[in-house]
């Protein structure tokens, strides 16, 4: 009884407000970490941070190129990789032969990092967007392929028997029963994809990238200029936030069917 | 059973159905040679302790599972697949999520050649203002009750008008009360759009208040025991159940049952 009550109590506080509150205290740790001498070095003062939107965007020039360089890269390596994966993960969930054999291909590819596979990438498809691309494309597949597949394989099996009973052959139980039951997991894929891609950044922007966030934070770090480094770091974050609220936009209105506990 | 009725073509005949798993640790025989002639507007309620194999009986009519040996046949062919003329209402109703209770209706009517879509609207609308649900035509499955679920279920089998019904434990999953209100319906909607039912239940009360013949299966190797006439004439409601009849029929096949239950825990 107790506990319900001060649940009531949280859940009357408006989510914007604790969206401010979770800023709010991470910048009061902001401040203690630029403070404490071990860990001032790591944490400029957020003056400093703020001030490098003006160095990297005005006074270099840099901030915006880099921006629609990564995005460009991102955006592209994502899509081919969930044009490839979504398929794929059909394909393995329809046909055993085509899971036996691909399976430990990926399990196998999954685990590498990729900075490890840069230069072989590199190799093949030169110095540039290309293997940018092909670096995020490869992490994004190998994610959206494996939770794609094991929303096809969960599908509820009375729901494919209710189908067959009322006459579905194999195109009508594909198209409207398997593919809508897949819908919240493919969704999930669309989200782990776009926060590896992301995380994939730095590897894919180690191919002798001219601009990029992830070539710029590893270029900025070399010379010690933190402030703007901690800035480009921020940029990242917020737009992996960013990607997730327009996500969370499309969740809504394409899963509400999809009975969920209330939190 | 009238003599004449005998000499008919009888709507489903099982004929030595086997059905053996092969599974990890050995094989399983799941049902061992299962015989039974279902009549036209029959309604059948299968009875029998758990893994007796009465699904499985029901999978393998249905289309859904196939017989290790021996054959179904309905309407005199042979039972390969499935096919609309069965229609099956499951125990954990099987409602598409993300289709509304309208479209779930005409999920089967949109696979049928021949009809408009006004009439396929329409069918569907019938069948579910026959199950009492127009006013949630256009809810969710999710913002409806298990009771309600299972009604929509039912509709849905209905509309596509299948010649033979095949329910597997329906009613099963719901409380005692929403139970009864929908057997009482149940039987409505048989009097009033005959069709032949096979119905598989653990509750023997159930079966009698809903059978023509009640059918008892014996414990693992599953096979028929008994087929018992259930001799009250049909209108029936829950005041059925009150009849002497009634009790003498549920006393009767409660011993036979009974039995079978212990059997399994040996």
């Amino acid at each position: 009884m107790n506990k319900t009550k001060k649940v009531d109590i949280i859940g009357k506080i408006p989510k914007w407000a604790w969206l401010c509150l979770s800023l709010l205290s991470a910048v009061v740790l902001w401040f203690f970490l630029s403070k404490n001498p071990t860990t001032s070095l790591s944490f400029p003062p957020l003056s400093e941070v703020f001030k490098a939107y003006h160095t990297m965007a005005v006074e270099r020039g840099k901030f915006w190129p880099d921006v629609w360089a990564s995005m460009r890269s991102v955006g592209i390596g994502f899509l081919l990789g969930f044009v490839f994966g979504v398929p794929v993960a059909f394909l393995m969930a329809w046909y055993r032969p085509v899971r036996f054999i691909i399976e430990p291909w990926i399990q196998f590819v999954r685990n590498i990092p990729p900075l490890a596979y840069v230069p072989l990438v590199v190799l093949a498809a030169g110095v540039g967007a290309k293997a940018q691309i092909v670096v995020i494309c490869i992490a994004t597949f190998l994610t959206i392929t494996v939770t794609v597949f094991q929303g096809v394989i969960n599908v509820d099996e009375t729901l494919i028997k209710a189908a067959r009973v009322l006459g579905a052959n194999d195109t009508v139980l594909f198209v409207k029963v398997i593919f809508p039951a897949t819908t919240p997991f493919i969704i999930t894929a669309v989200r782990l994809g776009i926060s590896v891609a992301l995380t994939t950044l730095i590897a894919a922007e180690s191919t002798g990238a001219v601009a990029g966030l992830g070539m710029r934070i590893k270029a900025l770090s070399q010379v010690f200029e933190n402030a703007e480094m901690m800035f480009y770091i921020i940029v990242v974050g917020v737009i992996g936030m960013l990607a997730e609220k327009v996500l969370k936009f499309f969740e809504r209105r394409l899963t509400s069917w999809q009975e969920k506990r209330e939190i | 059973m009238a003599g004449e009725e005998r000499n008919l073509i009888p709507k489903v005949q099982i004929k030595d159905v086997k059905k053996i798993y092969e599974g990890r640790n050995g094989q399983t025989i799941a049902l061992n040679g299962a015989n039974l002639d279902i009549y036209d507007n029959e309604f059948i309620c299968v009875v029998g302790p758990s893994g007796c194999g009465k699904s499985t009986l029901l999978n393998i009519i249905a289309g859904l599972h196939e017989a290790t040996s021996g054959e179904v046949l309905v309407d005199g062919v042979k039972v390969e697949g499935t096919g609309v003329d069965r229609g099956v209402v499951f125990q954990q109703y099987a409602l598409f999520p993300w289709l509304t209770v309208k479209k779930n209706v005409m999920f089967g009517l949109n696979l049928k050649k021949g009809m408009t879509d006004a009439e396929r609207e329409e069918t569907a609308l019938k069948y579910i203002k026959m199950v009492g649900l127009e006013k949630f035509v256009n809810s969710y499955p999710k913002e409806l009750s298990g009771g309600m679920k299972q009604r929509v279920a039912i509709a849905r089998a209905y509309a596509v008008n299948p010649s033979l019904l095949l329910m597997d434990e329906p009613f099963g999953a719901l409380d005692a009360q929403t139970r009864t209100q929908l057997q009482t319906e149940l039987l409505k909607t048989w009097e009033e759009e005959k069709k032949t039912c096979f119905f598989i239940t653990h509750d023997v009360e159930e079966a009698i208040l809903l059978a023509s013949r009640v059918v008892v299966m014996s414990a693992r190797p599953g096979r028929i025991k008994e087929v018992i006439d259930i001799d009250i004439p049909y209108p029936r409601n829950q005041e059925t159940k009150m009849l002497p009849r009634f009790t003498e029929l549920k006393n009767y096949i409660w011993q036979n049952v009974y039995k079978e239950y212990l059997e399994v825990q040996k």
